[in-house]
């Protein structure tokens, strides 16, 4: 059965393998492979071949305080997976393997076994990719123990976890309830926390409070503390796990690796002889977790099954301006993201200023000062960011895109209505940080050091706010339809450093195109701006500048809707699902 | 009445349809059936404009679909075999969304009705994630009809549909082209087809091998008189194709 396994999981690899290295011959791919490898080296060669690099003094420096923190760690994670979980044991598959291997004769270890097998070909590339970053492999001449050491550390966790879910279902057929489950850990965890403590007391002076800032009284002191019993007992395994890492020599490793490897096969001997039905559990998550890897690769939430009806934002009536309807629709998707969590936890910074501000009741204090510095930054960042943020429109409606070229609606019907939603929602957020900007430079009017932000200031950005928004999500809505397949247009859409590359030069792309658009703009700023500066009405002049410069926006962005419909006219889905 | 002229349809070097031309007039039911890959979704797409054509011209109620595809969109329906719903929206918004893009002037009682004749009036709060793959299909195909197009072109239209919602989505189909409208029908469901369509096309490798009515076809293709959908199919398509002008 393992053959038929390996043979899966090979032919699987070597077949993406080549259709990625197919794909490179079409240019888009290509060029997007080009710069995607760019990235890498950028991002992790060019900072591990480079001389004077830190290497293996400085974390050998670090070796310590992994020596130390390592097995607390390790232990909060292993004790997590006895506390926080409250499912069955369930492994996840993907829908083929679920209906390719549950129906057949196959036997629940050996579904176990394939599980095992698949974990190992994720730990190795996760080990491959943290050995990078933690700067070993071209740095020491002990690489290899690294590797293997990061694969002992992830094996083990990922055994434990595996036997710990299947322990948990156990202890629930046995009638052991999740919170039963879950007393008991906590008190063990009491209990032993309570006699470390004791003991400590009895036996260990910690540092004075005075020597503070002495690192090595306290490493000192922390070591004797892990290492004073009962804690010492429970965290001596964790201990042979971390080992094999921390090694210095061959010889120290090879001492260290042999008992880390005990503890893998007494995790794996656990796992494997545990008789606990996982299948039902499993063909359910495995839809969850497909249905995610749907949604997420389509653009849309990762709650890929709504659960919560949205109110319509207005009523709809059958006549009108049809784009229109697109607001509307698009208003009600958005509402996903903007549930009341989402709201209260976007508020809760505020109240909390705003608490501050009240209790201090002193205008113009500190606080005002750094809520206004926070929400110019917010508002900056919404201008440059807000449109990769709020992406209910083509982006999230390219999967739709056969129900849009149904509709008896001309292109630019159609664009105009894909970027109604996000320019209205991001717009009124603006709004409101620019009032919340005008309230504070109110009161904050007198502090000194509170950035100037006169109000005529305040209303030219308000005024500039939509046409600018209209502009920038006009941007990344005529990429989707001129490079639809750099979009995710399908489930099984394509993965890899060249669709990396591809997304980078798209960003770098949106950019130059954003550039060179304002460049009009902002020379309708500046020729209504100056002459009423330099005149002295200094009050009007932001405003007679920012209706310039929102003319010209307006015009450009009439212009854009027009030849981003004409695209919509001219798009052929097809044509990119056939390439 | 759908009129299409030397329609071809290529991605890049594959020809997915070729030449195709063909006629159906209000009140016709014509069946659009092929093997697998033969050009019949691509050719059903072409003509409700949601892809163009490679070339060819394709009027529907004497509207080019290239040249004036606001206008000829306005007179037809697509129904596919996959309903492409929008997550968010709950059956009636999906609906009242529909209706202002058409501009349905009377569209809540048409909904009324069209829910409560797909058994969905007890679904109108649902979102697509609650109903069942029937029930989702049932919704795709009241969108289509919301605006009671004279010309609907069906894929696969009885997919995911129980027996009683499958005989009344036959039932429909025959009363909508008494009624006036031009149908074409793409199916796999020969039975089908030989009940409901007056007229069958068949489509091989893209090209049209058969276009007639039934008795026509049987006789281009010399099988008897009581010889079914299914028998003529084979033959035909087991036959290299041999071009209908």
């Amino acid at each position: 059965m393992m053959s038929a396994f390996v043979f899966l999981l090979s032919r699987s690899f070597i077949n993406r393998t080549r259709a990625r290295l197919r794909r490179l011959k079409q240019p888009k791919y290509l060029v997007g492979a080009f710069f995607g490898l760019l990235y890498l080296y950028f991002y992790f060669f060019q900072i591990l071949f480079s001389r004077g690099r830190p290497g293996d003094e400085m974390l050998g420096g670090a070796g310590s305080i992994i020596g130390i923190f390592g097995p607390v760690i390790l232990f909060l994670l292993v004790a997590s997976a006895w506390i926080f979980p409250h499912e069955r044991a369930a492994l996840v598959y993907s829908e083929a393997e679920v209906a390719f291997l549950f129906p057949a004769p196959v036997s629940r270890r050996a579904l176990i076994h394939f599980k095992l097998l698949k974990s190992q070909i994720a730990i190795l590339f996760t080990v491959l990719l943290l050995t990078l970053i933690t700067g070993r492999l071209f740095t020491s001449s002990h690489a290899w123990m690294r590797v293997l050491g990061w694969w002992v550390i992830l094996s083990t966790l990922n055994l434990h976890f595996l036997g710990a879910s299947f322990a948990r279902t156990m202890l629930l057929e046995r009638g052991i309830s999740n919170w039963l489950r879950r007393s008991l850990v906590g008190l063990f965890l009491a209990a032993l926390i309570a006699l470390t403590v004791f003991w400590a007391r009895q036996t260990i002076v910690p540092p004075a409070i005075a020597n503070v800032a002495d690192w090595a009284a306290w490493r000192e002191y922390l070591q004797a503390l892990l290492g004073t019993p009962p804690l010492s007992y429970l965290l001596f395994p964790l201990r042979m796990v971390l080992n094999p890492y921390l090694a210095t020599s061959t010889l120290e490793f090879a001492k260290a690796f042999l008992p880390a490897v005990g503890v893998i096969a007494l995790h794996y001997v656990w796992v494997v002889r545990s008789n606990v039905a996982f299948e039902e559990a499993s063909v359910e998550l495995s839809r969850r977790v497909a249905e995610k890897i749907a949604a997420g690769r389509a653009g849309q939430s990762l709650d890929a099954s709504p659960k919560k009806r949205s109110r319509a934002p207005f009523a709809l009536s059958p006549s009108g301006f049809a784009p229109v309807a697109f607001l509307w629709k698009n208003l009600i998707s958005a509402q996903a993201a903007f549930r009341g969590r989402t709201i209260l936890l976007l508020l809760i910074p505020l109240i909390i200023m705003a608490a501050m501000m009240g209790r201090i009741g002193k205008p113009g204090g500190v606080f005002i000062a750094t809520a206004s510095m926070l929400t110019m930054m917010c508002y900056v960042w919404s201008l440059f960011i807000g449109a990769q943020m709020i992406r209910c429109d083509f982006r999230r409606d390219l999967a739709a895109m056969d129900v849009l070229k149904l509709f008896p609606l001309r292109g630019w019907q159609v664009v105009a209505g894909e970027l109604l939603a996000p320019v209205v929602i991001l717009t009124v957020v603006q709004w409101l940080l620019l009032l919340l900007l005008g309230g504070l430079a109110t009161f904050g009017g007198v502090t000194a050091g509170l950035p100037k932000m006169p109000l005529t200031w305040i209303v030219a950005a308000g005024c500039l706010t939509p046409f600018w928004n209209g502009l920038v999500l006009l941007i990344p809505n005529a990429a989707v339809l001129l490079f639809p397949g750099w979009f995710q247009t399908r489930v099984e859409a394509p993965q890899g450093i060249e669709v990396t590359g591809q997304r980078l030069l798209l960003l770098f792309g949106q950019m130059i195109v954003m550039g060179v658009t304002i460049i009009p703009a902002a020379a309708a700023f500046a020729l209504g701006f100056v002459p009423f500066q330099y005149a002295g009405a200094e009050t009007i002049a932001p405003l007679v500048g920012s209706a310039g410069a929102a003319l010209v926006l307006a015009g450009e962005i009439a212009l854009g809707v027009w030849l981003v419909g004409k695209l919509f006219d001219r798009f052929d889905l097809a044509a990119e699902q056939g390439g | 009445m759908i009129e299409v002229s030397g329609l071809t349809k290529l991605y890049d070097q594959f020809v997915a349809v070729n030449d195709l031309s063909l006629v159906v007039r209000p009140g016709e039911v014509l069946g659009l059936v092929g093997p697998n890959g033969a050009g019949k979704t691509t050719t059903l797409r072409c003509l409700a404009g949601i892809i163009p054509p490679t070339r060819g011209t394709i009027r529907v109620c004497g509207e080019d679909i290239a040249t004036n595809a606001v206008a000829a969109k306005r007179q037809l329906a697509f129904l596919s075999d996959e309903p492409r719903l929008f997550e968010y929206l709950t059956v009636e918004q999906h609906l009242q969304f529909v209706a202002r893009i058409y501009h349905v002037a009377d569209a809540a009682r048409l909904g009324r009705e069209l829910l409560a004749e797909l058994e969905l009036s007890d679904k109108t709060s649902a979102l697509p994630a609650e109903l069942s793959r029937g029930m989702k299909q049932k919704l795709a195909i009241a969108c289509g009809l919301l605006h009671s197009p004279r010309v609907i072109f069906f894929d696969e239209p009885l997919t995911g549909l129980d027996p009683l919602g499958i005989r009344r989505m036959k039932n429909s189909i025959v009363r909508r082209a008494r009624e006036g409208a031009a149908i074409i029908i793409s199916s796999h469901l020969l039975h089908l087809v030989e009940e409901i369509c007056s007229r069958v096309l068949i489509l091989k490798g893209g090209r049209k091998i058969a276009d007639g009515t039934l008795d026509e076809i049987r006789r281009t293709f010399e099988q008897g008189g009581g010889a079914r959908l299914e028998d003529i199919f084979i033959r035909a398509t087991e036959e290299p194709p041999k071009v209908v002008s």
